[in-house]
């Protein structure tokens, strides 16, 4: 225990080391295998468990599934008390609140959600908010007490209602709040997904029946349960009846549950996994193996994530829908439409790091590829490749087409719906990164052509090969999948972008736009291609649907409908009340059916014992055809089927279908369902089906459009929809032709156009035996509506693209260069206009759409009125009704007629009948009252359809009536719709922006050009580089300024050069100075001595051996003290000492690099190499570089590459260029002093270079010299080992 | 003479024979067909029966009209029908399928009672599905479950 801190410490410090460094990712790795293999031991442990206590638990769902219900019950409840309560409050606290303006009060948005209905006393309805044909009488029923919640139902719709009093200006009133909880068909704010039983069964995942009645007995059947549903009184007003939930059920989700949570551990430990691969990458010196490991990685993973499912089982909606997109591409793993485009981003990822390694693979190829047969091979290989990517980018195109319900160019919306926009980013992904896959191709080709070539000539080859490649490739297949025009489209593009990568020099940016741009072009002619192939299947698909018969379909349809009518759980409750409304009793019932969902004019229709008429729904179908005589007349016990179709229309089929409605073996009625096929019905859409359609993303059976439909015999023609027919002359040639293939595709021309159709034998031919289906070609032809369309979404997309890389480029180092100032300048300039004209143009076609739809509905109001009056005004009518009647039939127009507010007459009488629209306009008449003398307009909802609709005040035979015509049941025209307009304004002025981007930036460019040359020009001269020189091609000022500049720099050169001559003379001259008053010094001794001893040996002086020691003494003394002389000169002479520090040699790089940018060169750098660091004098190393590159520059080279690798113990770099090279005679002289093959310059350079590298124990050479080019290796000892060599 | 009557007997003997092989043979190629459309029939009512989507992909032709009660209602092609049935059988787990009308004809149609479980209750739906004999196989061109 004492020793417990200590013990704790260690252990902590212990985790701790292996939490950081390297360590802590296997450490994470680790721990998630564990988990995962934790998980899949325990799991079959819970299992058993849950088996074991199975009653419990069963119990206590139960109970939760209980207290949720009516938790979400309460909710509901609890807003209405609170609406209704909020209401009354307004009442009681303002006692002069008026009738109009508690009216007003009550159309707030805020009560949007409810249906509110003010009465008076005698429950007369004075106003309401509801447009659902709901009245407010039936709503308030006797049995309830006011202050109570309790449910009403109708077959359409479910109200929670409830009602109180208010008193307004001292007046009593009943005020009616209610919400629908249940309807079987969506409108505004309401949808058969919000049901109430809706949101139980999928809360609870289980089957939930909800009665809305109070009478409803709890059920005895052992596999449910019910339970009563209160109101704020605590009484029965409803049950609900839930499915016992099953052992088997439990255990399947928490097998499923088990699963997801493995996966998604899994998926950790592949990112973990990534990363620590990432590291290991690192270490590699081979860029190709690092790609290689990288591209497997990914692979790995996607393959990793479709085998877990991954995110398709954790996201459920329209993304993991197939409906709207799926392929079998690759086994499935573009099933969706979020896998598409997690596997679009995998593939890109892959490619652009294949990209980001073309320079090392180009310069590693370089040297490999020398031989010719290996060059031509690994050229053909590559642009074999390429044909087939561009050919693969166009299959992933028709997928896009042919595999998805969704109509790109069909629906006028941009973006209809979130599907879309992830169809549209995967595509573009996709071709996108296609296109850099190919460019990085068309490299290796270009590569592998003969070095010997010119480089313009290399182009032309290039360019000849690739597209007659394409044109071979397209004519040499039996079917192509695009033609040859389309394919080599693409390739041209390809080309034109490769060229301007390869021959000028145009940052990253820029050519990540035109790729962009480029690959955006290719991909909306493809899919326009595409669209347009399956305009013409759908051309073929409608006329085998319609050669064929559809009795067997049409009866399996009605049998199938009618037996679940009679199993409809509330059919007979219905039919035993006294008060239902059979026509919405007859609509909620034909929702349910299949009949809604086909492509027929049907009807249901419910019948008494008696077989009388008791109520009906009718989608296109009249009503003398609702109930055919035969089966009236028929004696039915179960289901029969009539063909009651006319022999002569051969083209129109009627089944009608009636089957009895029993309760416990006795009749109680009949249900009798009809369905009328035509071609034309097949073709189109039944506005009155229509309304109870869901906006679905623009899903269809059969193409909408204007199909021209006949039958064909010889000599004779049988027009079936349509109103373009050849003359016989060629209908003559299609008969001949049809009778010999029986089937096909067919050209004819009518009414001026040509038109392209498919011919097919009929399979009961009749009289006439053939059946053709045609549409005008130009339908199928390219159009800028469509272009324009798609156009914009790609631009949107590289928008943004742009702005993240913006934003990300300049985190922390905004810079706003002149260049950029300028362009931003024109841009707001020139886009700003633009975006206003757009804006108000837009605005003007949509006031005109309006003021045009206005006008046209109050014209079609007084074309009736006028009619109406024609035919009253010599007698009176004896019928208004009949009347109406003839005057719509007349006019071809739809409209209803209303008088004291109180529906009288109306051409889509069925809608009013079944509920749909309200009877009573009273609240509306009175709320437009100031205007209905000059008429008002309304909007809407019917079903799910908005519509506008136009009342207006008239008098007819002493009767005041409105007349109501709306805008859906009488089409109106407009050349543009909002959303063509849409479309058509902003793709043209998007495509106008982009021109201006792109002239903007080049006129920017050229402007700033000058100005950034002289920028980097003045760097250069600053770290020391006077031989820089600007090419005066400027004119006016700027060109003066670059002129100076040159002069400058020519005078600092020479002032430096005369400086460093005098310099140079100055310190001769002082050296020399001092070197002979140096060498004086010595000599003047050595002179005094020697002639000592001379006189002493003339004199033959007795001291003579004494002074010749003497003398022989200071003469070497001194000739010392001469040798140290020249010693210290000599090491005066050497370079001057070095300032040595650590240098980031990546970085030194980079700046070398940015200083040649507007010359005419184009300098790469691949830093390979983990160490940055190395010892050595900053400005003697630039100095070096510089020399180099311009020795490159010197030597006719266009190209200079740096790459940096390392070994263990230096840091390696090449300097390659393409030049002329260094004659192999005079290699091992360059580094000698004096040594030039310049007419200029001292021949300092390199002799300078070698010793500065020499002098931080480095080396440098020549590793490679040819007429292609000179590779210079230099060696630095890197920085950690420098340091432990110097210690 | 005898062996005039011997000849002539062999070659009627053969004449017959070679006769009814030809005859024998016209009949094949509908047969061919007959036993295709049995098995298209057998493959139904097996994916109906396990929702093994597979064992009927192939006969998915570039566009098939699927009308399902999930509200799928429309044209798809192959590769979306494969996908869309598949979920169709993780919602409506199949139990069994059974015939209640087939026509065998170029134009063929079955309708059959299929089977399911649904949120812990056991279902039927009602099933139609369309043939058809084009391009030298076997395709079909409607589903509808109901």
């Amino acid at each position: 225990m004492e020793n417990f801190p200590n013990n704790y410490k260690i252990v902590k410090d212990k985790i701790s080391g292996y939490l950081h460094g390297e360590k802590k990712l296997y450490v994470f790795l680790a721990s998630i295998l564990f988990v995962v293999i934790c998980i899949g031991f325990f799991s079959p442990t819970l299992l058993h468990g849950k088996k074991e206590n199975w009653n419990s638990t069963l119990q206590n769902k139960i109970n939760t599934i209980h207290n949720t219900s009516l938790s979400i019950f309460e909710e509901e409840q609890s807003a209405l008390l609170n609406t209704a309560e909020n209401l009354k409050k307004l009442s009681d606290e303002n006692k002069y609140l008026s009738e109009r303006t508690f009216q007003a009060i009550l159309r707030e948005e805020k009560f949007s959600k409810y249906q509110i209905f003010l009465l008076d006393s005698s429950k007369t309805e004075l106003a309401t908010t509801a447009v659902i044909g709901v009245e407010a009488k039936e709503l308030l029923e006797a049995q309830f007490k006011t202050g109570t919640t309790y449910f009403h139902s109708s077959p359409l719709l479910t109200l929670l209602c409830y009602a109180d009093k208010i008193s307004l200006k001292r007046r009593s009133y009943f005020l009616l709040v209610t919400k629908i909880v249940e309807t079987s068909y969506a409108s505004q704010n309401i949808s058969p997904a919000d049901n109430f039983s809706s949101k139980l069964e999928t809360a609870f995942e289980s089957e939930v029946d909800v009665f809305y009645s109070p009478a409803k007995p709890k059920t005895l059947d052992g596999r449910y349960f019910s339970f009563d549903l209160p109101n704020n009184y605590g009484e029965k007003i409803g049950l609900i009846t839930v499915a016992k939930p099953t052992l088997k059920a439990e255990l399947r989700k928490i097998g499923e549950n088990t699963n997801k949570v493995q996966s998604l551990f899994i998926i950790a430990g592949i990112i973990v996994l990534g990363f620590i691969l990432l590291d290991e990458i690192k270490r590699f010196n081979r860029i190709v193996v690092k790609i290689v490991f990288l591209t497997l990685f990914l692979a790995l993973f996607r393959w990793m994530l479709f085998a877990l499912n991954f995110p398709a089982s954790f996201l459920k909606g329209e993304l993991t829908n197939p409906n709207y997109f799926s392929s079998a591409f690759a086994g499935g793993i573009v099933k969706s439409p979020l896998e598409f485009l997690v596997t679009a981003f995998f593939f890109s990822a892959i490619v652009f790091s294949l990209y980001s390694s073309n320079k090392v693979m180009q310069s590693f190829l370089s040297k490999k590829l020398l031989h010719p047969i290996l060059r031509f091979g690994v050229g053909l290989t590559s642009l074999l490749l390429a044909i087939l990517s561009i050919r693969g980018i166009s299959a992933a195109v028709k997928s896009v087409v042919f595999d998805s319900s969704l109509r790109y160019f069909e629906t006028a919306d941009i973006i209809p719906g979130i599907p879309h926009l992830v169809m549209h980013i995967a595509t573009f992904l996709v071709t996108l990164s296609g296109f850099v896959l190919i460019q990085l191709l068309l490299k290796m080709c270009y590569f592998s052509l003969p070095g010997r070539l010119p480089q313009w000539g290399k182009v032309i080859v290039l360019f000849l090969v690739v597209l007659l490649s394409a044109f071979f490739f397209v004519y040499a297949q039996k079917q192509p999948l695009i033609p040859a025009w389309l394919f080599s489209f693409g390739a041209l593009l390809l080309l034109l972008f490769f060229f301007m990568d390869e021959l000028s020099e145009t940052k990253a940016l820029k050519k990540f736009l035109f790729l962009a741009f480029a690959s955006s072009l290719f991909t909306i002619s493809l899919m326009n291609f595409f669209t347009t192939e399956l305009e013409k299947e759908e051309v073929k698909r409608t006329a085998l649907f319609l050669s064929r018969p559809q009795e067997s379909y049409l009866n399996f349809l009605l049998n199938e409908s009618l037996s679940t009518v009679v199993r409809q759980k509330k059919l007979t409750d219905f039919f035993l009340s006294t008060s239902t409304n059979y026509h919405a009793l007859a609509l909620d019932l034909w929702l349910q059916s299949s009949l809604r969902e086909e492509k027929v004019s049907s009807s249901l229709a419910l019948l008494d014992k008696r077989k009388r008429m008791l109520g009906y729904f009718s989608s296109g179908i009249l009503s003398e055809q609702l109930i055919p005589q035969i089966a009236q007349a028929t004696v039915t016990k179960d289901l029969q089927i009539f063909d009651v179709s006319d022999k002569a229309k051969q083209w129109q089929k009627i089944l009608c279908g009636i089957i009895p409605i029993k309760e416990r073996g006795e009749i109680l009625g009949f249900a009798a369902a009809t369905i009328v096929f035509t071609a034309k019905n097949a073709l189109s859409v039944n506005p009155t089906a229509a309304l109870f359609e869901q906006p679905e993303l623009n899903l269809r059976t059969l193409n909408e459009k204007n199909f021209n439909v006949f039958l064909l015999a010889k000599e004779k023609i049988y027009p079936v929809s349509g109103t373009i027919l050849p003359s016989a002359q060629d209908a003559d040639k299609l008969f001949d032709f049809l009778s010999k293939e029986k089937e096909g595709w067919l050209n004819y021309r009518g009414a001026s156009e040509n038109l392209l159709g498919f011919g097919i034998e009929r399979v009961n031919p009749g009289s006439h035996p053939f059946l053709i289906v045609a549409q005008k070609e130009t339908a199928f032809s390219f159009s800028l509506f469509n272009f324009f369309k798609l156009f914009i979404v790609h631009t949107s997309f590289l928008l943004i693209v742009l702005l993240l890389l913006f934003v990300v480029q300049l985190k922390g180092k905004f810079r706003l260069t002149f260049r950029s100032q300028l362009l931003f300048a024109f841009l707001i300039i020139a886009i700003l206009p633009i975006i206003a004209l757009a804006v108000y143009n837009r605005s003007s076609v949509e006031e005109k759409n309006i003021a045009l739809i206005h006008n046209s509905l109050r014209d079609k109001a007084s074309l009736a009125v006028n009619y109406f009056t024609a035919q009253t005004i010599n007698a009176r009518p004896k019928n208004l009704n009949q009347l109406f009647k003839v005057s719509s039939e007349n006019l071809l127009l739809s409209f209803s007629v209303f008088e004291n507010a109180q529906l009288i007459f109306s051409t889509q009488q069925n809608l009013y009948d079944v509920s749909l629209l309200r009877k009573n306009i009273s609240s509306l008449i009175q709320l437009n009252q100031a205007q209905a003398g000059n008429g008002f307009f309304i909007r809407h909802f019917v079903g799910s359809r908005e519509l506008l609709s136009y009342f207006k005040y008239i008098t007819l035979d002493n009767r005041v009536l409105f007349i109501e015509v709306n805008d859906y049941f009488n089409q109106i025209p407009v050349a543009l719709n909002f959303a063509e307009v849409n479309v058509f304004l902003f793709g043209v002025y998007s495509f106008a922006i982009v021109l201006i981007v792109i002239v903007s930036s080049l006129l920017a460019d050229q402007i700033s050009s000058p100005i950034r040359k002289l920028t980097n020009a003045t760097r250069a001269v600053a770290h020391g580089d006077l031989n820089v020189m600007l090419k005066e091609n400027s004119m006016g000022e700027l060109k003066e300024l670059i002129s100076g500049f040159n002069t400058m720099t020519e005078e600092l050169r020479k002032n430096q050069n005369e400086l460093a001559e005098l310099e140079r003379e100055q310190a001769w001259k002082e050296m020399a100075k001092q070197v002979a008053h140096e060498i004086k010094n010595p000599l003047t001794p050595m002179k005094l001595t020697l002639q000592q001893l001379v006189a002493m040996y003339r004199n033959k002086s007795k001291n003579f051996d004494a002074l010749f020691e003497k003398v022989s003494e200071t003469i070497l003394a001194q000739i010392e003290t001469l040798s140290q002389i020249a010693s210290e000169f000599s090491s005066f002479a050497k370079m001057p000492s070095l300032k040595l520090a650590e240098i980031d040699l990546k970085k030194s790089l980079n700046e070398i690099i940015l200083l040649f940018t507007d010359e005419n060169i184009s300098l790469h750098l691949s830093y390979s190499a983990q160490t940055k660091m190395i010892e050595a004098d900053a400005s003697q190393l630039k100095r070096m570089f510089i020399n180099l590159t311009r020795n490159a520059i010197q030597a006719n080279a266009d190209t200079v590459s740096f790459a940096v690798d390392e070994d263990d113990k230096f840091l390696i770099i090449r300097i390659s260029d393409n030049g002329k090279g260094i004659p192999e005679k005079i290699v091992h002289k360059i580094f000698g002093l004096d040594f030039t093959t310049k007419s200029s310059g001292m021949g300092l350079g390199l002799k300078l270079a070698k010793k500065f590298v020499e002098s931080v124990n480095g080396d440098i050479s020549v590793e490679a010299t040819s007429s292609e080019g000179t590779t210079f290796l230099i060696r630095f000892i890197k920085k950690n080992l420098t340091s432990n060599a110097t210690s | 003479m005898k062996k005039f009557f011997i000849n002539i007997n062999i070659l009627f003997f053969l004449t017959a024979f070679s006769l009814s092989l030809l005859l024998a043979g016209v009949p094949t190629q509908e047969i061919q067909n007959q036993k295709k459309e049995l098995q298209i029939f057998s493959d139904i009512e097996r994916t109906f029966s396990s929702g093994n989507i597979s064992l009927i992909s192939s006969y998915f032709p570039s566009q098939i009209y699927l009308s399902l009660s999930t509200g799928v209602n429309g044209f798809y092609s192959g590769n979306q029908a494969y996908y869309i049935l598949q979920n169709y059988f993780q919602v409506y787990q199949p139990i069994a399928f059974k015939y209640t009308q087939r026509s065998e004809s170029d134009n063929g149609f079955a309708t059959g009672v299929f089977s399911f479980e649904n949120r812990n209750k056991k279902g039927t739906a009602q099933v139609f599905i369309s043939i058809e004999y084009s391009g030298a196989r076997w395709k079909i061109s409607l589903i509808t479950i109901k």
